[in-house]
């Protein structure tokens, strides 16, 4: 989606985008409640096809965080792949509890459960695009 | 969500087509309300039932993907301790109403957005999607 494809002309600035794909409904509220209150626009997908049909549409993703362990045929390792596929450039972070350090992945970033959200939004400052961060803390200033 | 209680009106949105669902939740968000998007009725239960998450409406696609469907899910919410408003919604153009309804009641009292508009938005999606 671009800028002036967003949603049905409310006028409201682009913020930062981070898609959001977790399984677990209260874990994926305790995520994207907090990412929201941080200025950043949180795309929520339940499993890895509803965050490929949402990364499908063209709407603009700046980030993308997934648990790996999840139902369905695809896992978040797997997910990451076909990100990146769709979109090259698109930071990833992953986050599981179980998951072997050895296995091969495409995350940009990896945080082990159970995580402090504070952990969370660092890595996110890390990856995100500094022109988005620049322009959330200029917003936040004013 | 613990300050959410105490600041806004918190409405979940029940659909099992996350572009819809996206779409719905978005313009609700840009009218002011705390959404919690759930995919199928089981999520959505699992959210009426955690004390922390207090939700004052519901919107629920009509076929809503879950062990409980749509209707079985109202009824069973109509028995909680807490009664919770439950809109059904069996179409993209209804629950967009029904959405628009709930932003004319609700914080910014007034629709920033054309209902028609999200309608339209929502189709380009749906046809874009894979």
């Amino acid at each position: 989606m671009s800028n002036s494809d967003a949603v049905a002309g409310s006028g409201r600035e682009h913020s930062a985008v981070i898609l959001l794909v977790e399984d677990e409904v209260l874990i994926r509220l305790s995520i994207a409640e907090p990412l929201r209150e941080s200025g950043f626009a949180v795309l929520e997908a339940g499993n890895a096809s509803e965050a490929i049909a949402l990364a499908s549409t063209g709407h603009a993703v700046d980030l993308a965080i997934t648990d790996v362990r999840m139902p369905g045929g695809i896992d978040g390792v797997a997910l990451s792949f076909t990100l990146k596929d769709i979109h090259p450039a698109l930071p990833i972070i992953l986050i599981s509890g179980d998951m072997s350090p050895d296995r091969e992945h495409r995350g940009d970033g990896f945080l082990r459960k159970p995580f402090e959200l504070s952990q969370l939004m660092n890595l996110v400052t890390q990856l995100m695009d500094p022109a988005w961060l620049n322009k959330r803390q200029t917003r936040n200033v004013s | 969500m613990a300050e959410q209680a105490a600041n806004s009106q918190c409405i979940l949105v029940v659909d099992g087509d996350v572009l819809v669902r996206h779409a719905i939740a978005d313009y609700l968000r840009g009218c002011g309300y705390v959404v919690v998007e759930a995919s199928t009725t089981d999520e959505a239960a699992t959210v009426l039932n955690d004390e922390t998450i207090s939700v004052d409406a519901v919107l629920c696609d009509a076929g809503a993907p879950g062990s409980q469907n749509a209707f079985q899910f109202r009824a069973w919410a109509a028995d909680r301790r807490k009664p919770v408003r439950i809109a059904l919604a069996g179409s993209v153009e209804a629950a967009v109403r029904k959405a628009a309804d709930f932003c004319d009641e609700g914080p910014h009292l007034g629709r920033p957005y054309d209902p028609q508009g999200v309608v339209d938005y929502i189709r380009r999606l749906l046809a874009r999607e894979p």
